[in-house]
Parts: structure tokens; sequence; C-alpha cells
């Protein structure tokens, strides 16, 4: 019996047999290039590096809400990433050398590596793994080839990696492993954020795996905790059935739970969807079950391969989360919310002072037209197969509604003479996450089919406080008077003009917001999928009555007060 | 130019957060910044350069600072060591 512990990616306890899976993932090119090629490879890393760091930048909005390890691990990424230092010393390797560009990578940080395992102190060789996955983030970045190792993957094993890409992970969830092993991995990398979506335990980072796993050995894998126990003793496989036993239990009940349309104690019709960033996620329990997808992000499609891809491309992704929900379930896709801030290089943009306040969003859209219109077919092409919702995000005026039902319209029209089918009634909706779009809610409703609230910008624009500024922490709440106003503004407007009002923002996954919001005249909301089971227990706990009596007996108090009043409320 | 020892007191050393911060800090400032450890000598404007010195906890580095605003800079500088980095 020997345990190995790593860092815990996904949940579940399986046991099995290993399979592994050798070989360096990431080979680089062998020999030598000739002088006329320099200046090619040195491109190509110039290249690899931008993207990492546009691919960072998309991590970091990912994770904006989460944890602040992981953003400032992220962002010191970033920082080597952009040392001119780096730059030079591999420019040197390639010119002087005259090694391909992505060995000189490799040979560069190796050496990084190994200067830093020569060092005499345990906690700083520890930190190699910094490296390791910056040099893995440029070099895949500059192979951007698909790697595809169905043949190896052997379903019902315990599958074990050296190291893992957001490709592979999916590759290998479509052969149906029990878990999945890998030996070097960053928890805080793309791959590690699929990862969690695949629906099987997954461990990353024992070190060794490779080594001291024989094929065939039988393990036992726990996701939760990261830990693998090798060739159990007789009390591990009783302690593993009982707790397998207990899972699978929990499981049953919380599929259960999924599954029971979602009413307040007075009976009253809630709502609840979830949001996904990645087609992978609505395979997930916590969205197939329950009302829908209320948010589709969709800036991991920029993520993928740094570019904007083709409508054609963007309707198969749409298409498959569709299908792969509940027939009739409705997803809203938010059309690209990416800020010009991110892609100064594509497009030549200034460098912007304050993004935020920046081009982005359905200004960035309205802009380059092109990418709008791509992703506008893509979406109507796939609502031919499903209820899909066109949601536009950043909307500050009535102007840009209009100008983007022009545009849908001209979409539409095309779709029509080629005679490719579409969904011709489909709706579309705004975000309510600027002021300006609130206070005139009203006059909104008049031009589309639904609001969602976004409170997480909302929160930012009104009080004038960055969401991700430490210090700012007190000031940045959606228990702020003025924000609840505009919420209450919007869920009127909307009944007034008989639209549907929902809410996507991090407050409708906050268990303490709740029923704040449903006291307040909210009835669907779109949580993170990590709160839904928590969302929709609190969601049927009160009656529609009590909450809003609650409410107007708490609403002239200050935030501080209101968020204490309603976290005693959850607890009794 | 001044020159100043500081001794690392922060548990983990310069990992990479650290040194991104040094860097990061020290870029905001016109001077030249030399970080000097045994017979190592790099430069502290460079995120890579800082941790390749590998220095961990109890390591003594000599800092230098050379240019027109050098002394706000050793200021600015020498508390991030104080401070820690922001950890613990």
């Amino acid at each position: 019996m020997k345990e190995f512990i790593g860092y815990s990616i996904a949940p579940g306890i399986i046991a099995g047999n290993v399979t592994l899976v050798e070989g360096d993932i990431f080979t680089v090119s062998k020999g030598h290039i000739k002088d006329s090629e320099v200046e090619e490879h040195i491109i190509s890393f110039q290249n690899a590096v931008s993207q990492s760091i546009s691919e960072i930048d998309l991590l970091l909005t990912y994770l904006e809400t989460r944890a602040r390890d992981e953003r400032e691990i992220l962002q010191s990424h970033q920082e080597i990433l952009k040392d001119q230092i780096l730059f030079k010393d591999v420019a040197a390797i390639i010119r002087e050398e005259l090694k391909p560009a992505d060995r000189a990578v490799q040979e560069y940080f190796n050496k990084m590596i190994d200067h830093l395992s020569d060092i005499n102190d345990v906690v700083l060789s520890q930190r190699k793994e910094d490296f390791e996955d910056i040099k893995m983030r440029i070099i895949r970045n500059m192979h951007h080839q698909d790697i595809r190792i169905n043949d190896l993957v052997k379903e019902n094993k315990v599958v074990v990696l050296p190291e893992i890409i957001p490709s592979l992970v999916l590759s290998i969830k479509d052969s149906h492993p029990l878990a999945v092993i890998v030996e070097k991995g960053s928890p805080h990398s793309h791959s590690a954020i699929i990862a969690k979506s695949i629906g099987i335990p997954v461990v990353f980072n024992i070190e060794n795996a490779l080594k001291v796993f024989k094929e065939d050995d039988f393990v036992i894998v726990y996701g939760t905790e990261g830990k693998v126990i090798l060739e159990p003793d007789k009390n591990q496989m009783i302690e593993y059935g009982s707790l397998q036993k207990k899972a699978e239990e929990e499981f049953k009940k919380k599929i259960t739970l999924l599954k029971t349309p979602t009413f307040t104690k007075d009976k009253t019709k809630i709502e609840l969807m979830g949001n996904i960033e990645f087609p992978e996620e609505c395979e997930m329990p916590e969205v197939r079950y329950i009302d829908g997808v209320g948010l589709f992000r969709t800036e991991f499609l920029y993520f993928l391969d740094n570019s904007f891809p083709s409508a054609e491309n963007q309707f198969k992704m749409y298409k498959q989360v569709i299908q792969n929900l509940p027939k009739g379930k409705p997803v809203y896709v938010r059309t690209f919310d990416v800020g010009g801030d991110k892609l100064q290089r594509e497009f030549g943009l200034h460098k912007e002072v304050n993004p935020n306040l920046g081009c982005r969003g359905i200004r960035f859209l309205l802009k380059y037209k092109e990418i709008f219109r791509q992703q506008i077919r893509g979406i109507l092409m796939a609502s031919a197969y499903g209820n899909l919702k066109i949601m536009l995000p950043m909307i500050s005026s009535i102007k840009e509604v209009i100008e983007s039902h022009e545009l849908i319209s001209q979409v539409k029209a095309l779709l029509t003479k080629e005679k490719i089918a579409f969904n011709k009634k489909i709706e579309v909706g705004i975000m309510i996450e600027i002021p300006s779009s609130a206070i005139l809610a009203d006059q909104f409703a008049e031009h589309v089919d639904f609001f969602s609230i976004g409170t997480n910008d909302l929160t930012q624009y009104v009080l004038a406080a960055d969401r991700n500024n430490e210090a700012l922490a007190d000031e940045y709440t959606y228990y702020d008077p003025a924000v609840i106003e505009l919420i209450k503004t919007t869920i009127s407007a909307g009944q007034r003009n008989n639209i549907d009002v929902k809410l996507c923002g991090e407050m409708a996954s906050d268990p303490v917001a709740v029923p704040l919001l449903l006291g307040l005249g909210l009835r669907s909301f779109s949580a993170n999928i990590g709160g839904i089971i928590q969302v929709k227990k609190i969601l049927s706990r009160f009656t529609i009555a009590e909450l809003e009596n609650f409410y107007k007996e708490h609403q002239n108090i200050s935030q501080e007060e209101l968020q204490q009043a309603y976290k005693q409320l959850i607890k009794q | 130019m001044i020159t100043k020892t500081v001794m690392l007191i922060n548990k983990l050393g310069i990992h990479v957060r650290p040194a991104s911060l040094i860097s990061k800090t020290a870029s905001k400032y016109k001077s030249n910044f030399l970080i000097r450890k045994d017979d190592m000598e790099i430069n502290g404007k460079s995120v890579m350069g800082i941790m390749m010195l590998g220095a961990g906890l109890g390591t003594e580095l000599v800092l230098v600072f050379n240019g027109v605003d050098e002394q706000e800079m050793m200021e600015d500088i020498v508390e991030l060591f104080e401070d820690k980095f922001g950890e613990e």
C-alpha cells in the first residue's frame, strides 16, 4: 500500500486499474534551422508569447470572481511573458545556436528549472511549476496541434499521463476512462478548468506517477482530496466501499433535487438556470437537469485558438450545447464580451487607459461588425436545433439596440436567401449592466424580448468601484441601496412591459442575496454551477409574501445591516 | 548611487509573485536597479532575473540603486521586503 497526494481538480471516488500514456506529449523539433529561417522562428516565438499573454487575460476574466491566489499567480506569469530578458535570451538561442523556436523555449526554461532545482531551498525548488506552466503554455501556442490520444486510452481504466493540455482533456473524455491522474499539471491552467467539467475524478501533480505506477496496478482515486492509493489494503477497500456507496447515494439525492422543479414555499414557480463558460459544462448534472442555461459566455471561442472562429465553427459549438440539453430548454448566448484592451495587437487598437470604460461588449462588436455578423450567423444557424436566445452585452443606449437589430435582420435575410434554416422568431435581449439602461429600462423594454441583469458590472458602474480593486472591497457591494434601486427599476419595467427579467450576475449565486431578490420581484435566476444546489434549496424555503414584507421592513437600513439581516434570515 | 543590504524574511522566499511585484515596482522608476547575491548580479527590473537569484528565506541580497529617483525607488523597494511582499 502506498499513498500519493496531488492537487484535487475534479471530485469523485473510484477504484480501478491504471493504464499509462507515456512519452513526451510536447515533443519539440529536433536538429538545427538554417540561417535564413532565424527570423521566422523568432517571430513564431514572439507570436506564441503574445498569444499566451492574451490567453491569460481571458483566463483572468473567467477567474474574476474566483480565487485571488490563482489570479495573482497568473498575473505574475504574464509579467514573465512580458519580460524583455525572456525574449532576448530565447531569441539569442535561436539566432546563435540555430535551434528551432520550440526547442529554444524548452531548453531555456529547462535550464531555469534545473537552476532552481540546484538551489538548496525546498520551498523555492517547489516553485518550478510556474516555469513548467509558462513553458508549456508557450510551446502549446507555438504548435497549435490538436493532440488526440483516443487510441492510447482504454475504457474503464484510470489514465496516467505525463502532462496535459485542454484539447487532450476533451479527447480523453471521449474514451470514457474512470479517472485521470496527471504527473505534472497546474491547478491554474486552462486544462484544470476544463477537467472539472468532464465528470470523473481528476488529480494533478502526482510526482513521478509514470514511474511509480505500473500498467494494470490497482488504485483508488479520491478526486476531492487529490489522493491516490496504490494497492490498497483490506481496510482501505472496506472504507472505499462504504464511501463510494455514500457518494452514490448523495449523487442520487442531488439528481432528484435538481430534477424537481423549483417553487417557493407558496408554490410560485421560479426559473433556475446555470451560467456556463464552455460547451462541455452543459453535460454536468447541475446544468442538464435545471431550467436551462441563463448565461453562455462565449469569450472562450476566441480563447481556443486566439482568433474569432467562423460562423460555421461557432454553429457546431452552439449546436453541441443545445443538443446536449433536454429538448426545449433555453440557452441564452451572450455575444462576445471582450474588450479592445485584450485584443490590441490583433486590431491595432490604442492602449486604453481605462478599459472597463472602453471599447468592450457591444461597442466592440458594432465597431468590428464582421465578428458580430459571424457570431449572429452561428447562433441563428444553431437556433434551428433548439431554444437559443441572443443576449447583447454592455448596452448603454437604445441606438446600440437598434443597430444590433439591423445587423441581425441582415444576417437573417441572407440566411433566408441561402435557404438555411433558423428560428425566425429568435428572442433578442440585453444585459442590464450599465446604469443608463437600468434607469431607462422602460424605454429599452420596447425594443427587446428580455432583460438579464448583470450585477457584477452594474455594481461596479453604479458605485464607480472597480470590483478587482481590493482597497474598495467594502465599497463594491450589491447590497448598496442604489444598486438595489436599479434592480427594482429593471424588474418593474419588465413587469409593466410584459418582458422577462433575469439575473445572471454573481448575486444570483449568493444564497444571502437570493431571498432579497425574490422579495424585489425577481422570478428568474441564473447561477454559477457551483452555487446551483444551494440556491435551489434557498429558493424553496420562503413564501413570496414573507420576503416582500421582510424587504419592506429592512429597506431603510445601511447596506451592511441589510446584508446581516438576510444572513440571519437564511440561518434560521 | 545607494547600496542597501536586505535579508529575506518571508517564508517562501522570492518566488514568482514577489519577483513580479519587485520588478513592477522597480519599473515605475527611472533609476537603474541591480540586485546582487553572492557572485550573481541581475537587473532588478526583470522578473526572470529576480527569479534566477533563487533567493530563499534568510538570503542576504545587496540592492543597488542608481539614478535621478534612486532615493524614492530605494524606499519603495525596501518597504516591499520589510512587508514580506504582503504575505503571511
